[in-house]
């Protein structure tokens, strides 16, 4: 019986189709963990020196260079539930899966029989076999540290406190006494960003393996919108004269614009795509 | 009219004290009588006794008052600014921990006293960056916190700039604050001596026989009690004179995250 020599050489990953990036170091080596707008998942590690380059352009096109070594997209987020349970606060980040079936977003969740999957420093990535055991759904957990929990529900939009109906029927379930602070997102837009618990120390050089929802500005057409541009605030404006502004290449080409009310700038193409999907000339 | 202040002071803070002695000095109390610190100090403050109403800030402060912890800090600075010399680089290098103390623990106003710290280079190199992410701070811990004081400073920031702020303000929101926002100071270091400092149009210090001017990086042989620092064979230091002042130099050590403070001795 001959011996199979087989090996992977290079893999590529579409960053299209990425719902959700972690990535992780431990020593010289590097953790990638994928999962996929399908649902699908893959990980694999690989030496870091070598890899770096590949790491930095796949960054670059989840737009995140500089910003975070992990990031969730709100396309493939549910919600986000912060339960505690014995003392300690813990988030759990729904991820959708396409024809599956999600758990409630209450306090039992922390009960269900999870597999952890992928595991790092801030952030295990854990499954649930569904039914049949050809379908799961995934989730990430992660430590939340209880002093920013309530500036973190802040930032967040969550709902503070809230009480399913499963669990205000009949006696007091076990998990509503122990859930002293239990938040859900409802809101993808209101997301905001996520960056893990507490890291104090500089020193700790590691890449984190943070979640990072990306904000995005809420906006309609007839959204106000303010521009700052050559060391100068202007506007408001409405998406329909911003829009004909870029059209007539009268948008400068660093401009940032945040919504009246709002004190997130964003560039012209973030605030676009949320407003006039079609914008795609001029500023980009 | 400072020694009686300071009597009262210690007089107010012995009666405390004995009070925690007694065993019955609970967190709640603690929590109490950290609150009467602050009130007593605003007092005092009010009433133009800044030296004794800083200790109390900072027996609040101490106690774990955030309250007392700015105002302690803002007080520092405020009496910082009347003294000369290394007393106001030591009392504003103070203020600064305890306003970034509170800053860090959701104080609106510490992020906004550190905000303008940083705009205008106060104690603090300036950073228009950390600036605005401190007001995107300040304002997300207090809404209150009028937008237009956020647009006072975003103005002076190009998108790359604004960019990293707002980036850097999700971070202290989420409580990843650098361990420390500026070097600590530490006094002396014996390594180093200061033979003199000439002042004029070029201020310059003359550290271990070499002579330096603000900004000035060199390598020095260290020097040694009771021998030439050129006779050992001890390795030299590489280092940058950050600040010239009429008493003392800020010395940055290559190599060392913290700030050594040498003072000029006769």
């Amino acid at each position: 019986m001959s011996k199979r020599n087989t090996k992977v050489n290079a893999l590529e990953i579409n960053a299209a189709m990425i719902g959700a990036l972690f990535t992780d170091r431990v020593g010289e080596r590097l953790r990638v963990f994928c999962f996929y707008v399908n649902g699908d998942t893959g990980q694999f590690d690989a030496p870091l020196a070598e890899n770096c380059d590949s790491l930095h352009s796949l960054f670059a096109k989840l737009d995140m260079v500089g910003q975070c070594t992990s990031v969730v997209l709100e396309k493939v987020v549910r919600g986000r539930i912060y339960v505690e349970s014995n003392g300690a606060l813990h988030s759990y980040t729904l991820l959708a899966t396409p024809g599956v079936a999600l758990p409630s977003l209450n306090a039992e969740i922390h009960n269900l029989p999870w597999k952890t999957v992928w595991a790092s420093q801030e952030a295990d990535i854990l499954r649930l076999n569904g039914g049949g055991g050809a379908t799961h759904c995934y989730a990430i957990r992660s430590p939340v540290n209880d002093v920013e929990a309530p500036a973190l529900y802040r930032s967040s939009n969550a709902f503070l406190e809230p009480q399913s109906a499963t669990e205000r029927t009949g006696s007091i379930s076990h998990w509503a006494r122990q859930a002293a602070v239990v938040a859900m997102v409802v809101s993808i837009f209101g997301m905001g960003w996520w960056l893990g618990r507490s890291q104090t120390s500089p020193a700790v050089q590691r890449v984190a393996a943070r979640e990072i929802t990306k904000a995005k500005v809420v906006v309609g057409v007839q959204s106000q919108v303010q521009m700052l541009a050559n060391r100068a605030i202007t506007g408001p404006f409405t998406m329909q004269e911003l829009g004909q502004m870029n059209q007539d290449g009268k948008l400068p080409a660093d401009a940032m614009f945040r919504v009246v009310g709002s004190t997130e700038w964003v560039p012209f193409r973030d605030i676009s795509s949320a407003a006039l999907p079609s914008a795609s000339n001029g500023q980009k | 009219m400072k020694i009686f202040a300071s009597i009262v002071v210690i007089i107010g803070l012995t009666h405390s004290l004995c009070a925690a002695d007694s065993g019955t000095f609970g967190q709640a109390e603690k929590k109490s009588s950290a609150d009467q610190y602050v009130t007593r100090g605003a007092e005092l403050e009010l009433a133009g006794k800044s030296t004794a109403a800083l200790q109390f800030y900072i027996q609040a402060a101490q106690d774990g008052n955030i309250e007392g912890a700015f105002r302690a800090g803002k007080l520092s600075w405020q009496v910082a600014s009347a003294e000369t010399g290394r007393a106001k680089v030591l009392k504003m290098d103070a203020g600064l921990r305890y306003v970034y103390h509170a800053a860090t623990n959701h104080h609106a106003g510490a992020c906004l006293s550190l905000s303008q710290a940083f705009r205008e280079g106060v104690n603090l190199q300036r950073d228009l960056i950390r600036a605005y992410a401190c007001l995107i701070v300040a304002k997300n811990y207090d809404p209150s916190v009028p937008t237009a004081t956020l647009d006072e400073c975003v103005v002076e920031l190009d998108a790359g700039a604004l960019h990293k702020a707002q980036e850097l303000a999700r971070r202290w929101l989420t409580g990843s604050w650098p361990e420390r926002i500026a070097p600590e100071i530490l006094q002396g270091d014996a390594r180093l001596k200061i033979y003199g400092i000439s002042r004029g149009s070029n201020t310059s210090v003359i550290i271990n026989r070499k002579t330096f001017m603000p900004g000035d990086s060199a390598s020095v042989l260290p020097a040694t009690e009771g021998q030439s620092a050129a006779r050992t064979n001890a390795v030299t230091l590489d280092i940058t004179c950050a600040a010239i002042g009429t008493d003392y130099v800020l010395v940055q050590v290559d190599g060392e995250k913290d700030v050594r403070l040498l003072q000029l001795t006769n």
